[in-house]
């Protein structure tokens, strides 16, 4: 019975070990988020002072700052405004694209390869030449060049995802209801469309994310009427110094809207990440 | 005639969607292309076609480029070497049964949806040569700190170690669903057979999660190579130009100084060195 | 010498009692099935032999030695399982080879054991294949064979001919049993195929809801079953049951069925003293019921032909009696559907159920 007893001091040990790193990861996984929460509302004084504080009087005035000395609302209004078209634009046109690839087999079986080779080019190679359109065309500044580079780059994961979802779907769905004399379209609509409804989700979900947090094409795009919350984010670097109060307040408030998103529909976020992962 | 419309709708529909979507995704591939040969100035208008110099340029190792090229591939390799063993033991955790896993799990999913321009410049904050809260905890620990984002030895590491932080649990959560997808018996039968943990692991977890554990190192490796927004959040590139990874870098030509040409020829080559190095990262894995 | 004893062994998951005081004895060399359908709990005791479960209440004994508290790689067992395990990535030969090389056991061993073993098994010549590229039958023995290089003192099969197609399962069966009579290892073998337990087994034991019904050999369960589940599980096709009351009148008795009146009246006084009531159940299988095409003997019950399945010189008939469907198996003969045919029962092959208790009285 010897052997007994050491295997269960061994588990035991291995038990504790366990709980203990989830400890460390998880405090340390939070940690830098509560900085920032910390940090925004501190005095400046508390804020540049050694060594740093825990315990200190708390105040509001960066969040005033923000909100009346920056352009924040008017970012939160763009970006807002670009997350829903970006999303607007992106689902349905992917998934056509999904769906076709996925029934007609166009591209013959390269899709895949392809959209990991549009996903591997680099965002920054991308915009010159859009750059020099919008330019010319007069869209700089404007929303619209946002949405249009976003639903870009969002394309292909999406479509990779739907596509996926499509290929799970049998086709005598749809030939059934097509014998029962529906048209293609109609079949499309009554049948697929109610099954694909998570995925489209999920697709939506990712796009948003994506979309919110971007900031490159938002910084080389954007000079002072289409700002979003990123580019606002990223402005309070001034010739006296960094702001760093204001600006954790706008993090904060950046970031913040993001975390409750995701916290809701965080099954979702798991089941696309892992999707086509776990095929 | 109805007949005539009901076959022709959807193909209009999907065509229209397959048009854009490739239309605007091989655009810029022929745009970067057209500009590759040409000297253009977006400021003062001038279009000039050059030919090849500018792929000559790139070529005759303006040493610029070449050391942005190896620092981004120092930074690929430093963080993938660091975030796959990290998230797969973090995967495991996830798998056992702990108390408060659903927790765990819902809360390390939030370095990843923070936007990174954000969260980043916190990091640039806590990294604070002299006001930063890691510094600081780092002296209270070893006695000593680097000087981080301000140390061009250190800076590097300084992004390493926040892409890491961000990024490991999208490595954790997409080998967990792998890891929880495992059937149990492989497991009982070695361990009637006697098998240790550290045998099922190497002899059943391992294998089995290799397709997966390479798909993961893909998704990384194409972002990691992209890389941009941690450097104009934390540190600018510098000091110097010790963070000057390639995407930054061509940010910097094409619209810092406005060479266009040149930042077009560099994309392009980017662009095939991506491919190239996951499809050589790809076979490497796949063999290990 | 591996006798495998268990005591009162209770599991439960949850609120579902899986295995209910569950108690025998298989002597050592013996091959003995636990025999029951889906559900009956069968599984979940093997696994507990394995040491893959724990019991909630009870002692396992392998060879008079406790092993609940044992690990699974202490207890000398080896186990096949029902859907042979196959580790990724590996030749026929380390599959085999697998127990054998986490104990470190020299190469030149591994290599002897693992051919020897193989070639018991007929697929020495596969050693080199992938897994992948096997067939069933073939993957089957792969995971037999590596239990075998282990030589334990007990082997623990689930259900590992369920998979296969029914020509393989045949010449599998066979095979099996031969394999364990030159082996000469205690066998504990699971299924829900009536048919395999009866060719294989020296001991059977079935069961239903996680308890034991009854323990013994194939003749004797077939012949005695203790009561009307195992009456009805074992045997294909399966014994006919006729629900009846009983009746006496005079100094006779009968069982009133309601199409007919069966005289039993030699065996009244024994089922009187242990029925319970006076509902019962007349059980008798379709090999021992003869049929006639004239009606001249006593005793005689009328029927009508509903469906025939000829197969050799054999004849499944299927009647109706009044209502009532009945199964007959007996030799071939001139026939046709619809015909009305008369049915004798072979007295001495009778049974008699009590319905309430569901115990055999005959």
């Amino acid at each position: 019975m010897l052997q007994a007893g050491s295997r269960k001091t061994k588990n035991v040990v291995v038990d504790v070990l366990c709980h203990f790193a989830v400890i460390v990861i998880m405090v340390i996984t939070v940690f830098p988020l509560f900085w920032m929460f910390m940090t925004s509302i501190k005095m400046e004084h508390d804020i540049l002072t050694l060594p740093p504080t825990l315990l200190f009087e708390p105040t509001l005035k960066h969040y005033y700052f923000v909100f009346e000395r920056s352009k924040f609302i008017p970012g939160l209004i763009n970006s807002l405004t670009v997350v829903c078209a970006t999303i607007a634009v992106t689902i349905p046109i992917s998934m056509l694209a999904a769906y076709s690839f996925a029934r007609f087999n166009v591209g013959g079986g390269h899709l895949q390869f392809y959209i990991l080779t549009v996903r591997m080019f680099p965002p920054i190679a991308a915009i010159i030449p859009f750059f020099v359109i919008f330019r010319n065309v007069g869209l700089l500044d404007n929303v619209l060049s946002l949405v249009i580079l976003n639903a870009l780059f969002n394309s292909p994961f999406t479509i990779w995802l739907l596509y996926g979802f499509f290929r799970e779907i049998p086709l005598d769905l749809e030939e059934a209801a097509m014998i029962e004399g529906a048209t293609r379209f109609g079949a499309f609509r009554e049948i697929v469309l109610p099954l694909i409804a998570p995925a489209l989700a999920v697709a939506a979900i990712f796009t948003c994310l994506f979309t919110w947090n971007e900031f490159l094409f938002a910084f080389i795009l954007t000079r002072s009427e289409a700002i979003t919350v990123t580019r606002v984010v990223a402005g309070f670097w001034t010739e006296r110094g960094i702001l760093w109060g204001p600006l954790s307040a706008a993090a904060s408030l950046c970031v913040v809207p993001m975390f409750i998103f995701a916290m809701l529909v965080q099954r979702y976020i798991v089941r696309g990440l892992t999707f086509g992962a776990v095929k | 005639m109805k007949i005539n419309k009901e076959k022709y709708m959807p193909w209009l529909l999907v065509l229209s969607a397959l048009i854009l979507v490739f239309g605007l995704t091989l655009y810029p591939l022929f745009h970067a292309i057209y500009f590759s040969a040409r000297n253009t100035d977006i400021k003062t208008g001038q279009d000039d076609f050059i030919g090849l110099k500018n792929y000559q340029r790139l070529l005759n190792f303006d040493p610029d480029l070449a050391d942005s090229v190896s620092r981004t591939l120092m930074f690929a390799v430093g963080c993938l070497s660091i975030q796959m063993p990290l998230g797969l033991g973090i995967a495991l955790l996830l798998n056992r049964e702990i108390k408060g896993r659903r927790a765990f799990r819902a809360i390390i999913t939030l370095p990843l949806v923070a936007a990174p321009i954000a969260i980043g410049q916190i990091w640039r904050y806590m990294y604070h040569y002299e006001f930063g809260v890691i510094k600081y905890m780092v002296t209270l620990l070893f006695g000593t700190s680097p000087n981080w984002t301000a140390d061009p030895d250190w800076a590097l590491v300084s992004l390493i170690i926040f892409d890491t932080w961000q990024w490991t649990p999208f490595v954790a959560l997409i080998l967990l669903a792998g890891l929880q997808g495992l059937p149990p018996e492989p497991y009982e039968s070695a361990t009637i057979y006697g098998a240790s943990a550290l045998q099922k692991f190497r002899y059943i977890t391992l294998p089995k999660m290799r397709p997966l554990i390479t798909l993961a190192a893909i998704f990384r490796i194409i972002d990691l190579l992209k890389t941009y927004d941690p450097v104009a959040a934390i540190t600018w590139g510098g000091p110097g130009r010790a963070t000057e990874l390639l995407s930054y870098f061509l940010y910097r030509v094409g619209f810092y100084y406005f060479w266009v040409g040149y930042a077009s020829a560099i994309s392009l080559l980017f662009l095939y060195g991506v491919i190239f190095f996951t499809v050589v990262a790809l076979k490497k894995i796949a063999r290990l | 010498m591996a006798r495998v004893r268990l005591e009162n062994v209770t599991k439960r998951f949850g609120d579902v009692v899986a295995v209910n005081n569950l108690s025998y004895e298989v002597k050592d060399k013996e091959f003995m099935c636990m025999l029951g359908p889906s559900g009956c709990g069968k599984t979940t005791t093997l696994r507990m032999i394995a040491g893959v479960e724990r019991p909630d209440e009870g002692r396992m004994y392998i060879d008079d030695l406790m092993v609940n508290d044992v690990p699974s790689k202490d207890r000398d067992i080896a186990m096949v399982f029902q859907f042979y395990v196959m580790y990724p990535n590996m030749k026929a030969f380390d599959q085999i080879a697998f127990p054998l090389k986490i104990r470190n056991i020299p190469k030149d061993e591994i290599k002897r054991r693992v051919k020897e073993a193989a070639e018991t098994l007929g697929i020495g010549h596969l050693l080199d294949k992938p897994v992948e590229r096997l067939t069933m039958g073939e993957r089957q023995r792969v995971e037999l064979g590596r239990a075998m290089v282990k030589e334990p003192k007990v082997y623990l099969l689930d259900e590992p001919l369920t998979n296969l197609d029914a020509k393989l399962r045949t010449r599998m069966r066979a095979e099996l049993k031969r394999l364990q009579k030159k082996l000469e290892t205690t066998t504990i073998y699971v299924t829900h195929d009536q048919l395999e337990a009866i060719t294989m087994a020296d001991k059977i034991a079935v069961m239903n809801l996680g308890r034991l019904l009854q323990y013994d050999t194939p003749e004797t369960i077939y012949d005695h079953p203790k009561n009307l589940f195992v009456a009805g599980f074992i045997g294909s096709p399966a014994m006919n049951f006729i629900d009846c009351t009983f009746v006496e009148k005079d100094e006779r008795a009968f069982l009133d069925a309601g199409e007919f009146l069966y005289e039993i009246t030699e065996l009244k006084n024994l089922i009187k003293e242990q029925k319970t009531s006076s509902e019962l159940v007349l059980g008798v299988r379709p090999e021992h019921i003869s049929v006639w095409k004239r009606g001249v003997k006593r005793d005689l019950i009328e029927a009508q032909v509903s469906v025939m399945e000829p197969i050799g010189n054999r004849l499944t008939l299927h009647l109706i009696v009044g209502k009532r469907p009945v199964t007959v198996n007996t030799h071939a003969m001139e026939i046709a559907v619809g015909e009305k045919v008369w049915i004798t029962f072979d007295r001495s092959k009778i049974h008699v159920f009590d319905k309430k208790t569901e115990n055999t009285i005959i």
